[in-house]
């Protein structure tokens, strides 16, 4: 949905710590603040994939338009049924989600046209003036009905 | 982007973690490990965590996984100390007001494993 750097991340732990990275890297012309949000909810985007992904995501980061934009694609599958207590029962459902839709300015989930991966994206406004305010709520209050993606 | 872990005492006796770096999928069980080792002797368990530069929600469940620990045991994980980005993440995963809830003093039962 975004123009941006492209990069295809191995979906394992490590990779998480990559992830913040390479979206600091963007991310470097902003304000402390907005580094340290955008590296936690990055973190909660990786950390979910690696969890309940494919083999690999795909992370797209781009700085324009008002706002930091970043986009994790993975082609995990069946992702709505799979228990989330299996590998890990301590990481409480919902928590990185809560984080996602208190911290970006605009967040949501978009199913692949085959049905199979998905894309977890967020913005963070990085011009206060141009903080999406309006319709931010709406779009969040939509967007909970996709908390069966996540964990 | 790591974590160190060093085990020393309080002023009080009591086992601290001083923890410096990142918790994350990664480190988490680095903290798990340390902390449920504490939290086995019957230990109360301290976290000094004002040298943690990032924690997610990952670490969050770290910590809530050792406070639950803890109170199955009748002691308690407590934060001693927390640098200004962990005391923002606790406080809107709303881990501030789990970790008293889970505390030996209130209510037994409730949330133990």
């Amino acid at each position: 949905m975004s123009k941006g750097q492209r990069h295809e991340l191995p979906a394992v732990p490590a990779a998480v710590a990559a992830a913040r990275a390479i979206v600091d890297d963007v991310a470097i012309s902003l304000s402390f603040a907005l580094r340290d949000d955008a590296a936690l909810l990055v973190s909660e985007l990786m950390s979910n994939a690696v969890r309940h992904g494919g083999a690999t995501a795909t992370l797209t980061v781009g700085l324009g338009e008002g706002y930091l934009t970043v986009e994790l694609h993975d082609d995990g599958a069946g992702r709505p049924a799979m228990p989330s207590g299996a590998m890990d029962p301590s990481v409480a459902s919902g928590r990185g989600l809560r984080i996602l839709d208190r911290l970006a300015s605009q967040w949501g989930v978009e199913d692949d046209p085959d049905g199979i991966g998905k894309t977890v994206w967020f913005r963070l406004a990085t011009d206060q003036g141009t903080t999406a305010e309006t319709g931010q709520n709406t779009m969040s209050e939509e967007l909970r009905e996709d908390r069966t993606v996540w964990s | 982007m790591e974590l160190t872990i060093n085990r020393s005492k309080d002023e009080a006796g009591r086992d601290t973690l001083v923890l410096d770096g990142s918790i994350d999928l990664v480190t988490r069980q680095m903290l798990l490990d340390e902390g449920l080792a504490v939290i086995e002797r019957g230990e109360e368990l301290a976290l000094d965590m004002a040298e943690v530069d990032f924690i997610d929600s990952t670490g969050i469940g770290a910590l809530v996984e050792l406070a639950r620990a803890a109170k199955a045991r009748g002691s308690g994980v407590q934060i001693s100390r927390s640098s200004a980005r962990v005391a923002r993440v606790l406080e809107f995963s709303g881990l501030d007001q789990a970790l008293d809830s889970l505390s030996p003093a209130s209510d037994a039962g409730a949330g133990a494993r």
